[in-house]
């Protein structure tokens, strides 16, 4: 058990062992991370190859079967393969995890280095912008604007995108002015480089690991988000394999058919596992530089 | 004193946020197709009964002139009148309002019960394989939808070994509880994880802190110097972070609303999102606004009295 | 002469493969100031804290150390709890990090006293504004109620001491109390600690790599390096007639006052890595008065007299005086 007595006392040297080693095993999780992700790309690009039966291939002798052999994840009501349907599913939720992420990232990022860098009126709005959102619950706003526009997984990205920008901004926004402070940006503005120039090609590149990082989870966090939609129907449509949709399929078949729901929501918590993995080993890597 | 001034400027700030959360609201509503009258009537209605419905429910007014409506009654507290049920709004926000906040409430109570013990394990035994263990499996539940935590919660402990209901909730106060522990076990395993996560790294950085080796050279027992010195410390940052996280509770009180059948005001919100019963919508979505703004205020104001740095 | 209340024989602490404290020994009698001199990276620190035990789980201690005669390693650690702060202090150098910024200087210090004097309620308060007022802060009783944060530098170290001593403690081993501090304060400081001493009966050790603080406030010193124990003895020996050219090295490293412009004496090169100890003695890759026994087999303290002790092997070198880094 650790003493209760602070550390501040060791010198560096001593201090060193330690790191040596807590630096050894975050490089294996990022293998692990990137390994996982590696998996589930294959099975979005060729699930024809990696996959033993087509999604919608139907089997009316094998309706209900628990896991065997033949169907290591079991068959659902309409006697499809469940592994199958999993495997296929990757598609569509790795598309949600970027499509979901790709503008708000890029656009809340750029939004929110103008704005940290200029402040002013501007980021008195934005600052109540942010008030507002995260009073509202997220899945309510994100539930509204869907059920506006109508289910369906284009709508769902744009319901998603236009709330989640903000949070990119404001994480975005705080490094900037954290960044602005440092002596090196001061050394800018004296050689009388343009605002643009500052901003990006010296502030940015500073600035922006913790919202690559927070890419990594919120990459994560949409495929939950995706998948919630999609078991209430308002994000992918049946007969569309997403493994929210295939999680709702099994809903009525719990105490029958567990397998239906279990193994679908195991796929989410596998890529989940990894895209943390990978996020952390990549914020290790990227502190250790700093 | 000070401190009621920076209360003064947050109870400000959040009628501005209300306030814009109005507009927004108001604004949403209005951009979404369909009519609340033609959902009402159905196949049945003709368009003389429809125009007859707009102008009861006030729907035949301009733009302007409704929110202005809106808002008038909004500050007499009159939530107006549910389109589809013909019931007062808040007649069933009373109604259903109540199990949410019991459910948000139990979910808040059993994460810190799960996280605080967890984290004080974990910080303690740093490195070591319990630290690893605990790590681990609240990484899995962080990675895990709510529906599905709430899938194999009903699974496991409901259906299969049949220890608790399979939904909807019990008469009376004691059978609610006893209704709402599955759902409220739910949210809190991925809330806990949140708050597990923070509270570790907080004691950690505490645990190493030169006051807590003071504490401890100046003779006191370690259950006092965890208790009185690095918990205090510590938790300033989870207690916040707890605060914050109670729109996400709301959010996911929604769907676990829906997984185990329990008539509450998430599920309120979504059926009438979907039958574009605006005042419902409206009205929840301010109570549920006000609510959450008292519980930052309260946040800010639990965050003052922990840490008497703030207030200076 | 009497015995010595704290009597440390070969005190080794051992973090993983290095040795940041090796051999240590020294004394230290009731009512004495003993300085002890050294770089950072000496031990010094870890050599206060391993004394009141608190290393037990980062590092692995052995040699004696006798309180009143009783071997610190065989007490239970309740024994040993009621030993810190009870009779045996400790202050560091940074109060604003040693003092808990959440709860009252009031708080922090009847904590003490409900755990070594058993008082609580209003004799506990009454007797904690006694304490502030000891170490000389105003208004003590309104500032029971005070925050860190809401003291001044000089206040807070007052303070720290305070909260240190409240338990009437009779040695309080002083990790660079004064480092932090501005100079003007600095001497409040060192004035307090003396006044304290005559006042509440007690010895110190007063941890430091200042000279000039050890010339003006200790009996006698102790010059660390690297770990070791290079030379103990009276303050006015050990200033004008060192026995080790470490020793010497320091005094000359301290710029007179006389001359507006001078060389500045440093001692060259640089304290050895921890991980590439040099062989035998560990000053002599920067001593000018190597000789091939020097680097053979580490020297061990040895008495010269009565109360001055050396590591070197050619003190009597250093004492005449006759070489100086500042010569050569």
């Amino acid at each position: 058990m650790t003493d209760v007595v602070g550390q501040a006392v060791l010198q560096p040297a001593q201090l060193a062992a330690g790191g040596r080693a807590r630096r050894r095993r975050a490089g294996s999780g990022l293998l692990a991370g990137a390994a996982i992700l590696l998996v589930l790309l294959a099975c979005a690009v060729v699930p024809e190859r990696i996959a033993p039966y087509p999604p919608h291939a139907f089997d009316y002798n094998a309706l209900l079967q628990p896991p065997s052999w033949a169907h290591p994840f079991g068959t659902d009501n309409f006697g499809r393969d469940i592994l199958s349907r999993t495997i296929w599913a990757a598609r569509i939720d790795l598309q949600i995890a970027i499509f979901g992420t790709l503008f708000p990232a890029v656009f809340g990022t750029f939004v929110g280095a103008l704005i940290g860098y200029t402040g002013g009126l501007v980021d008195t709005l934005f600052r109540r912008l942010v008030d507002l959102l995260i009073t509202v619950p997220f899945l309510v706003l994100v539930i509204a604007i869907v059920a506006a526009l109508g289910p369906g997984l284009l709508n769902m990205y744009i319901a998603v995108s236009a709330v989640s920008w903000v949070f990119y901004a404001r994480l975005m926004r705080a490094e900037i002015i954290a960044q602005k402070r440092r002596d090196y940006a001061d050394a800018g503005r004296v050689m009388g480089y343009s605002r643009a120039r500052i901003i990006f090609r010296h502030l940015l590149p500073n600035a922006i690991t913790p919202s690559v990082i927070f890419w990594m989870t919120d990459m994560a966090l949409v495929i939950l988000l995706g998948s919630s939609l999609g078991y209430l129907g308002l994000g992918a449509q049946p007969p569309t394999a997403e493994w929210g949709v295939l999680i709702a399929d099994g809903k009525n078949f719990m105490t029958t058919a567990w397998w239906m729901s279990i193994f679908p929501g195991l796929a989410i918590v596998f890529t989940g596992v990894g895209f943390s993995l990978l996020g952390d080993g990549i914020a290790i890597r990227l502190r250790r530089r700093t | 004193m000070y401190l009621l001034g920076i209360l003064g400027r947050r109870v400000l700030q959040i009628m501005a946020t209300v306030l814009l959360v109005a507009v927004l609201v108001f604004t949403l509503m209005h951009l979404l197709p369909g009519d609340p009258a033609q959902v009402m009537l159905g196949d049945r209605g003709s368009t003389a009964a429809i125009a007859q419905l707009h102008h009861d429910l006030g729907l035949d007014r301009s733009i302007p002139v409704q929110f202005w409506e809106f808002l008038r009654r909004i500050a007499t507290l009159n939530l107006g009148e549910s389109v589809t049920m013909r019931i007062p709004v808040t007649q069933l926000i009373v109604e259903r309002l109540p199990i949410t906040l019991l459910l948000t409430t139990m979910a808040a109570l059993l994460a810190l019960l799960i996280a605080v013990p967890l984290a004080f394990v974990a910080a303690l035994r740093q490195g070591g394989w319990a630290d690893a263990v605990i790590r681990g499996i609240s990484q899995l539940s962080l990675s895990m939808p709510v529906f599905y935590i709430g899938l194999i919660l009903l699974i496991t402990l409901a259906a299969g070994l049949r220890w608790f209901p399979v939904g909807g909730i019990g008469s009376g106060f004691a059978q609610d509880i006893y209704y709402l522990f599955l759902p409220g076990l739910t949210l809190a395993l991925s809330l806990s994880a949140i708050l597990l996560r923070n509270l570790r790294s907080s004691l950690i950085e505490v645990l190493h802190a030169e006051f807590v080796g003071f504490a401890t050279a100046k003779g006191l027992r370690r259950r006092v110097v965890l208790g009185r010195h690095v918990l205090r410390n510590a938790s300033i940052s989870t207690v916040t972070l707890l605060g914050l996280n109670i729109s996400s509770l709301v959010g996911g009180a929604v769907i676990t609303e829906t997984v185990f059948g329990i008539p509450g005001a998430g599920r309120l919100m979504v059926d009438s999102i979907f039958s574009r019963d605006y005042a419902v919508v409206q009205g929840l979505t301010m109570v549920l606004c006000v609510l959450v703004s008292v519980v930052f205020l309260a946040v800010d104001a639990l965050q003052a009295l922990l840490d008497p740095r703030v207030a200076t | 002469m009497t015995a010595p209340l704290l009597s440390v024989r070969n005190l080794t602490v051992r973090i993983g493969d290095i040795k940041p404290v090796e051999d240590v020994s020294f004394d230290v009698s009731a009512g004495e100031v003993l300085g002890v001199v050294g770089e950072s990276g000496s031990g010094k620190s870890l050599m206060l804290r391993a004394i009141l035990r608190l290393l037990s789980h980062i590092a692995q201690t052995s040699g004696s150390i006798a309180w009143r005669g009783r071997d610190l390693a065989t007490l239970a650690e309740p024994e040993m709890r009621a030993l810190r702060g009870g009779e045996i202090a400790i202050v560091f150098q940074e109060p604003m990090s040693a003092l808990n910024p959440v709860l009252t200087i009031g708080q922090q210090i009847t904590e003490s006293l409900a755990e070594h004097l058993g008082l609580r309620g209003r004799s506990a308060r009454s007797r904690a504004a006694e304490v502030l007022d000891l170490v000389g802060i105003p208004d003590a009783r309104r500032r029971l109620s005070s925050y860190p944060h809401e003291f001044s530098g000089g206040m807070r170290q007052r303070a720290m001491l305070g909260i240190a001593l409240a338990a009437g403690p009779k040695l309080l081993l002083a990790d660079e109390p004064t480092t932090a501090l501005d100079v003007t304060i600095q001497d409040q400081i060192l004035k307090l600690l003396l006044r304290l001493r005559r006042e509440l009966s007690m010895s110190v050790v007063l941890v430091t790599h200042d000279l000039g603080i050890v010339a003006e406030t200790c009996d006698r010193v102790a010059v660390l390096y690297s770990g070791r124990m290079m030379e103990t003895g009276p303050v006015e020996t050990i200033l004008t007639r060192p026995a080790h050219p470490y020793t010497l090295g320091l005094i000359n490293s301290v710029p007179q006052a006389k001359d507006a412009r001078q060389h500045l004496a440093a001692i060259p090169g640089t304290p050895p890595d921890p991980l590439e100890l040099p062989p035998g003695c560990r000053f002599a890759p920067r001593c000018f008065l190597t000789s091939p026994d020097c680097t053979r087999k580490q020297p061990d303290l040895r008495a010269l007299d009565a109360d001055h002790a050396t590591a070197c092997l050619y003190p009597h070198a250093v004492v005449r005086g006759e070489l100086s880094f500042a010569s050569r």
